[in-house]
């Protein structure tokens, strides 16, 4: 049985259309128009137990709405979601006791007081025991080094401590789902470090399924086997990445430098720029392999030096973004 | 049972860290401290000024005057200690912070009220607590059983009428979508009110702030009975539990006011 279950989910807002100037302002006092705007239209997938799964797509794609549904701070305006076979909007609160949900852009934290309290008041609201706390608190300050800031109010600590305590908090009554939305925004290198390899261990050792939305490629690269990408409410793209980077750019560059000036032709290749003695060849893999490509160039004339490229991520990610706009 | 020891135990937990915070703010509770209880005293000063140049309002002595304000603060201080977020909820609704409320397994409407208490709300009730002693010496209350009995559902009624509405107005931001901020003003109607004995004003007045928007209920028809004065109703007794009545019955409307508002909640982008 899958840990969620998305099926035809529909969230509609209303808003109400304004018009330009004050003048626009005072009617819209008096006749307002009404809009309807469709923040997820029909999504469906589903996501096994143990998998991360980097949710990825444009700002104002429907990914921060999708994930307070499947956390239940928002309500469907259609459709279904099951996580461990129990809806969110039905039974709230049985939902989210399995589940750890951490917002980058907000703590979830007692601002004024020193960590440690939140721990406490978390360790109450979840009902968890003491050996369950201990080792929850044992492995959090492991990974993320916990007991250096505990003592710390968390209004003095920096975005990257701060964010290592919110994740350690979503993670005291050992959920089996974690919704991650945007945790590595704004961390320098070390944090977003300290960040995914907190997540490696996590879904190594406990099998915690994580739902990660994210704008670094790079978490998406390190972390995720499977990412989903939605785009105006849909999902455009659903896969590994590397069977997405072959489906929407299945091209590699081989890039050939020559003793000297040399323009060779092939028929499976186009050669996208020539530059002195260096040419780049564009290629399908399906087509040619690098090797074939490669010898048959050779025979024309002779290679100093060759590389070999693949399709860049941030090129794949936009090719699929642009794909539904 | 279990249930009920474990939201006890959060509320207590929650209480102690909302001390433990304003305690991160020790000038600002001591500017409070000063600044708070003279709004009281002023008010004060200005039934005493009334009686002097009156010699009564209505009916009512000075210190039957004394009596009533000091009942009506008693449970203003009550009420901002327990609902004061309540009155800007609205910024809370619009800017989405009410998220974290939806991530834990408890009640949402017992985790927002109970989750943080206003202890800055301390600087209320004390004068709150040494006006009521000052009223109630002024008027020489007899704590018998059945009258202390009264007094207590009498706060405690008026604590949650006064709550009650803060909620519902509050929660009118769901679907306004706008926070609009009329519980500060909602206060100042119930603590000008119930400084001065209902029957002084016209009759339209006292109909509408009894049966349409019930604030004389905070104060004042209790103390006619405790004080033996006339209204515009007559009851031998019982008006203490009326007041208390009224107080669970706007509060149990409050909490499906604010239940049905959590529907439209939008949180906010992002």
């Amino acid at each position: 049985m899958p840990v969620i279950e998305v099926n035809h989910l529909v969230k509609q807002f209303k808003t109400v259309k304004k018009e330009k100037g004050l003048k626009g302002a005072v009617k819209g006092l008096f006749k307002a128009e009404k809009k309807i705007v469709t923040a997820v239209n029909d999504i469906s997938f589903s996501i096994e137990k143990g998998e991360i799964v980097g949710y990825i797509g444009p700002n104002g794609a429907g990914k921060s709405t999708t994930v307070k549904m499947m956390s239940g701070i928002l309500s469907p305006t259609s459709g279904e979601i099951l996580i461990n076979g129990i809806s969110p909007e039905k039974d709230r609160k049985s939902v989210v006791k399995q589940l750890g949900v951490v917002f980058g852009q907000r703590t979830q934290l007692y601002w004024d007081l020193r960590l440690g309290e939140s721990f406490e008041l978390l360790r109450r609201i979840y009902n968890v025991d003491d050996d369950t706390f201990n080792r929850n608190m044992k492995m959090m300050d492991d990974i993320l080094n916990i007991s250096s800031i505990i003592d710390t109010p968390v209004r003095q600590l920096s975005l990257g401590q701060r964010m290592r305590g919110d994740l350690a908090a979503a993670m005291l009554h050992s959920p089996d789902v974690l919704f991650l939305d945007e945790p590595t925004i704004g961390l320098d290198v070390d944090a977003k470090h300290a960040i995914r390899r907190f997540i490696k261990e996590i879904n190594a050792e406990r099998q915690t399924t994580v739902i990660l939305t994210t704008h670094d490629l790079g978490d998406i690269q390190e972390l995720c086997k499977r990412i989903i990408i939605i785009n105006n409410g849909v999902i455009v793209e659903d896969g590994s990445l590397d069977d997405i980077a072959e489906r929407i750019a299945p091209y590699r560059q081989l890039i050939v430098e020559f003793y000297s000036e040399h323009e060779i032709p092939h028929p499976k290749a186009e050669i996208i720029k020539s530059e002195g003695a260096q040419t780049v060849y564009r290629f399908r893999k399906d087509e040619i392999t690098a090797a074939e490509l490669m010898s048959d160039i050779g025979k024309q004339a002779k290679i100093k030096d060759i590389r070999l490229e693949e399709a860049n991520i941030d090129d794949i990610i936009r090719i699929a973004y642009n794909s539904n706009s | 049972m279990k249930s009920l020891r474990h939201y006890l135990s959060v509320a207590l937990l929650s209480a102690r860290l909302s001390v433990q915070s304003c305690f991160e703010y020790p000038a600002a509770f001591i500017g409070w401290l000063i600044s708070n209880p003279i709004q009281f005293l002023v008010a004060f000063a200005t039934i005493r000024f009334v009686v002097m140049e009156f010699n009564d309002l209505a009916g009512w002595d000075y210190k039957q005057l004394a009596f009533l304000y000091g009942v009506s603060i008693l449970s203003h201080g009550l009420s901002v200690i327990f609902f004061s977020k309540t009155w800007w909820m609205g910024y809370q609704i619009i800017h989405g912070e009410l998220d974290r409320l939806r991530l834990r397994p408890m009640n949402t409407l017992f985790q927002f009220l109970l989750g943080e208490l206003n202890i800055f709300g301390i600087t209320d009730l004390i004068p709150g607590i040494i006006l009521f002693i000052y009223g109630c010496c002024a008027v020489d209350f007899r704590w018998t059983l059945y009258n202390t009995f009264c007094m207590i559902c009498t706060v405690i009624g008026a604590t949650f009428l006064r709550g009650g509405i803060y909620l519902i107005l509050g929660s009118l931001t769901f679907w306004s979508k706008s926070p609009m901020h009329i519980s500060g003003f909602m206060q100042e109607i119930f603590n000008r009110t119930n400084m001065y004995p209902l029957t002084m004003y016209p009759r339209v007045v006292q109909i509408i702030f009894t049966f349409v928007l019930p604030v004389s209920w905070v104060c004042f028809y209790p103390a006619t009975e405790f004080l033996g004065k006339d209204s515009m109703i007559t009851l031998p007794y019982g008006m203490p539990f009326i007041t208390l009545a009224i107080g669970i019955l706007l509060f149990a409307i409050s909490c499906r006011v604010f239940r049905a508002g959590f529907t439209q909640y939008e949180s906010a982008g992002s």
